[in-house]
């Protein structure tokens, strides 16, 4: 990876990854500090690949590793940034999503992680079971157990 | 069950690009370039160390050894000399 080469890919997908640990790490500033740091390693362990999937997923999976390593250090209870809805959503959205932001809070950080790469990121079993670095049949069981859990903290308004 | 929770991801909206990304960019690339720097001056210091303890060690081992086996003081010093320019030419060999 170039100087180029890695300006393009961090455009492309920083946003991605400070979404993704800004609901891990409950903090935007803890995001965007493991983001670069991400792509800091990404650099120095010389990822060979040149597939973007691939490469895509070894981002995610080293920011994952340093989320978790973060978790296990501090216990952080700063509460969850609001999931900003557009203006022009309809209240019943905007409520949604109030409630998706504090229905989240309320799970646990590997049920955060899996549902949001499930859900937000559209990744399948075997992807997040590489990501989490847990085996495929357990991603669909804990999947399947954290989507209940936020469905029915949904339903009852978090 | 499903359903709400597919509706709730849907409504999020898109992640936002940081206008500052691209300059962020520039600093990580830069931070690994020094990062490999500092890394590689760690690595070469640590083996100049290494070859220097090794020649030290062979240097003081070698007439021990031939002072243990009653060699005259003038084969002890031959000996020295022989393993200290083993031991550089050996340390130089493995450099290059």
């Amino acid at each position: 990876v170039n100087e180029a080469e890695l300006e393009a890919l961090y455009c492309a997908l920083a946003p991605r990854l400070r979404r993704y640990l800004a609901r891990l790490c409950r903090s935007d500033a803890v995001a965007e500090e493991l983001v670069q740091e991400a792509f800091f390693r990404f650099l120095r362990t010389g990822f060979p690949g040149s597939d973007e999937e691939e490469r895509t997923r070894y981002l995610f999976t080293i920011a994952t590793n340093l989320a978790r390593n973060r978790w296990s250090r501090h216990r952080e209870h700063a509460p969850l940034e609001s999931v900003t809805a557009s203006a022009c959503d309809p209240a019943e959205q905007l409520h949604l999503a109030v409630d998706l932001n504090t229905a989240l809070d309320k799970l646990g950080p590997r049920e955060r992680a899996l549902v949001w790469l499930a859900c937000a990121e559209g990744y399948d079993h075997q992807d997040i079971a590489r990501i989490l670095g847990v085996g495929r049949a357990s991603v669909r069981v804990l999947l399947f157990r954290a989507r209940r859990k936020l469905a029915s903290l949904l339903e009852t308004g978090s | 069950m499903n359903d709400i929770v597919d509706r709730a991801f849907a409504i999020l909206p898109p992640p936002i690009p940081n206008p500052g990304d691209a300059a962020a960019a520039r600093r990580i690339w830069l931070r690994a370039r020094i990062a490999a720097i500092v890394e590689d001056s760690r690595i070469e210091r640590l083996r100049a160390n290494s070859d220097v303890l090794t020649i030290a060690a062979l240097d003081a081992i070698a007439p021990l050894v031939a002072f243990a086996f009653g060699a005259p003081p003038l084969a002890v010093l031959a000996v020295f000399v022989a393993a200290h320019a083993a031991a550089s030419f050996g340390v130089l060999q493995a450099g290059s």
